[in-house]
């Protein structure tokens, strides 16, 4: 049993990474008052973007490392430009950003399989970034192999936990991110530039989703397909939610969510549930709705202005 | 003179060429995915291009990553235009019912089914149990700890079939060999893949196989790994990753291709299954060259096993297997 738990473990948790990520990136955005269900979209052209600087350079052969992290760089910063796209869209122009978004999502997705098939073709590799076991701490039972034997990324994943905590709740800039989310008109009327503060909180989050998106083809399946993101882009808009717009929050519904795949998958394997497979395929996803039920009662309260344009002009 | 010579020698060369495109069939081909996926949909678009360069006079147009929701309208539009239009997901079987009722003079093809579904659609079907069969001899022989992984993509159409011919094979050839079996519950879910062939690989699966596209994510896990191989089912699995793949059958649609044309040569349109097996040509294995990978006698039985396949089609019962 005890190999069971330890298998199940050691599976999730790198996948958790990337839901982390994107789900940290998006709650910076969301707590500034927009919300960006382009996520998967930007997602999927961080992914193409994060594996063809590596395959132009070496293709499916071993690269240098800095390399690999220009990718991961180049994944983020298409990321970011997404984001700020998306932002002349709503913020500019105040389009209703549930469509918006879904559109970002048509849009990136469909622009990323085109410029894949263009500069890569086929089903090609990248040999990407490997997994960087910690001396020493890598070697201790259990735990040695479930937490300091994982890829860079994922270690950089839950870093960015504290770090986006820090800066959503202990800088001036977090403090002005949710103020626009929370009452903009309090905000605008104190001297801070509402409509920047968005961009800015944009351009991050989707900065964070582009490198989700690297992660999974750069780092964990070290290839791009049209469907690699899988629908994770979403799920990690609805973490932000389970999460309740906190980083700790988001880890809880990262991991929860990776966790109950992996142990769908292992109890698939072990063949101990004689449940119909579709069934322990749907269960991460059952999981996720019935604790948004619950979290849906909790006493925490989302920016109050999440998904509503601001026009200094007018009174609403 | 010469001028009446050259204006009869320019109508005769055009009325050649007009016969040459009369007799053409305008095909066209749905793809759930794109043609260069190394997988499905490149099987068939290869397999049309062979057909083309055996001298079948087809003028071939592919119709890419069409969803499902969208097949209806698609087809619609090439019944229009298509002496043949070829329908290469099951997942467009509803849609290319309903249209093909409406259309009743164009012939449609479908894969994959076994299914007799009108008297203008073929259906075919790759007998998929072979190559798992073939696949469970080796891994069964190939196996040190007597553990192996599959990884499943959906329990239906040709996966149902390889999954259960090599589980077959595999408990006839090492019958204390073991399998662990996850599925995806899709056919392009690499990322998910990938994941099954991590827990195989760290519950301790040395030999691990899977179908559908989706595989390549799960080849490249046990590519990282250092020990474990993959049995693979197209030969691009071989060449891109010969330090791992013992060996790969490839789905050689020529004969599906062919076997449609020709029957609509003899006046046939439809209401018959085309099978996809060794005895037709439809399945072509390659082996490794690596001899330290799969050894001579792996290599032999795997063959031996082919050759009575081939004289025998038809014969492997997948269907007495019954999944753990």
């Amino acid at each position: 049993m005890l190999d069971f738990i330890i298998l199940f473990l050691t599976v999730g948790i790198p996948l958790s990474s990337a839901l982390l990520l994107a789900s940290l990136g998006e709650t910076v955005n969301q707590r500034s008052g927009v919300f960006n269900l382009g996520c998967e979209g930007i997602m999927s052209m961080g992914a193409f973007v994060g594996m063809l600087i590596p395959f132009l350079v070496g293709g499916s052969g071993k690269v240098a490392w800095y390399v690999n992290l220009s990718g991961l760089v180049a994944a983020a910063a298409v990321g970011a430009l997404l984001g700020l796209l998306f932002g002349v869209v709503v913020i500019r122009f105040s389009a209703p950003q549930g469509i918006a978004g879904i559109g970002m999502q048509l849009f990136a997705t469909g622009l990323a399989g085109s410029l894949y098939r263009h500069f890569i073709g086929g089903a090609q590799g990248v040999a990407g970034i490997d997994a960087l076991p910690i001396p020493f701490l890598c070697d201790l039972p259990i735990v040695g192999k479930m937490f300091f034997s994982c890829n860079p990324m994922v270690y950089f994943a839950f870093l960015m936990v504290p770090v986006v905590h820090y800066l959503l709740f202990k800088t001036p800039w977090g403090l002005r991110v949710r103020a626009c989310g929370t009452m903009p008109r309090a905000a605008d009327s104190m001297g801070i530039d509402v409509s920047r503060t968005r961009y800015q909180a944009l351009a991050f989050g989707s900065a964070m989703a582009g490198l989700a998106g690297a992660y999974l083809s750069v780092c964990y399946a070290k290839i791009f397909t049209d469907t690699l993101i899988g629908g994770r882009g979403f799920i990690a808009v609805a973490l932000v939610y389970f999460g309740r717009w906190s980083p700790v929050g988001v880890l809880g519904g990262a991991l929860l969510f990776s966790l109950a795949q992996a142990l769908q998958l292992a109890v698939q394997a072990y063949g101990f549930s004689s449940f119909p497979y579709e069934f322990l395929v749907m269960l991460p996803y059952i999981l996720v709705v019935v604790v948004l039920v619950f979290v849906g009662k909790s006493k925490h309260v989302g920016p109050a202005m999440l998904g509503k344009a601001f026009n200094r002009e007018m009174r609403t | 003179m010469k001028k009446i010579v050259f204006l009869l020698a320019a109508l005769l060369m055009l009325a050649l060429s007009c016969a040459a495109v009369a007799d053409s069939i305008s095909m066209a081909v749905i793809y759930p995915d794109t043609v260069d996926d190394k997988g499905w949909c490149q099987s068939m678009d290869n397999a049309i291009k062979k057909a083309i360069a055996d001298g079948y006079e087809i003028d071939y147009t592919p119709v890419e990553s069409v969803a499902a929701a969208d097949a209806p309208n698609t087809l619609d539009q090439l019944a229009e235009n298509y002496d043949l239009i070829l329908v290469h997901a099951a997942t467009y079987t509803a849609a290319t019912i309903e249209i093909a009722a409406e259309y009743p003079d164009q012939i449609f093809a479908l894969g994959t089914s076994d299914k007799l579904l009108g008297e203008n659609i073929f259906t075919y079907m790759p007998m998929s149990e072979e190559t798992g069969y073939i696949n469970g001899i080796i891994a069964g022989m190939t196996t040190k700890v007597n553990k192996v992984g599959i990884v499943g993509s959906t329990d239906g159409g040709d996966s149902y079939r390889y999954v259960r011919g090599f589980i077959k094979a595999l408990q006839e050839t090492n019958p204390d060999a073991e399998y662990m079996l996850s599925w995806t519950g899709s056919y392009s879910d690499t990322v998910g893949a990938g994941q099954i062939g991590q827990t195989f690989i760290d519950a301790g699966c040395d030999v691990l196989v899977g179908p559908a596209q989706q595989a390549i994510g799960a080849l490249r896990i046990v590519d990282a790994a250092d020990g474990p191989v993959w049995i693979g089912q197209t030969t691009s699995q071989l060449t891109d990753f010969p330090g791992c793949v013992l060996a790969a059958a490839d789905y050689d649609y020529s004969a599906v291709v062919k076997g449609v044309i020709d029957r609509m040569a003899e006046g046939k349109t439809g209401n018959e299954c085309i099978p996809l097996n060794y005895n037709n040509g439809g399945f072509i294995y390659t082996f490794s060259e690596n001899a330290e990978l799969l050894p001579e006698d792996v290599k032999a039985a795997a063959q031996a096993a082919i050759d009575n396949l081939t004289a025998a089609p038809n014969t492997v019962d997948y269907n007495s297997i019954v999944l753990e």
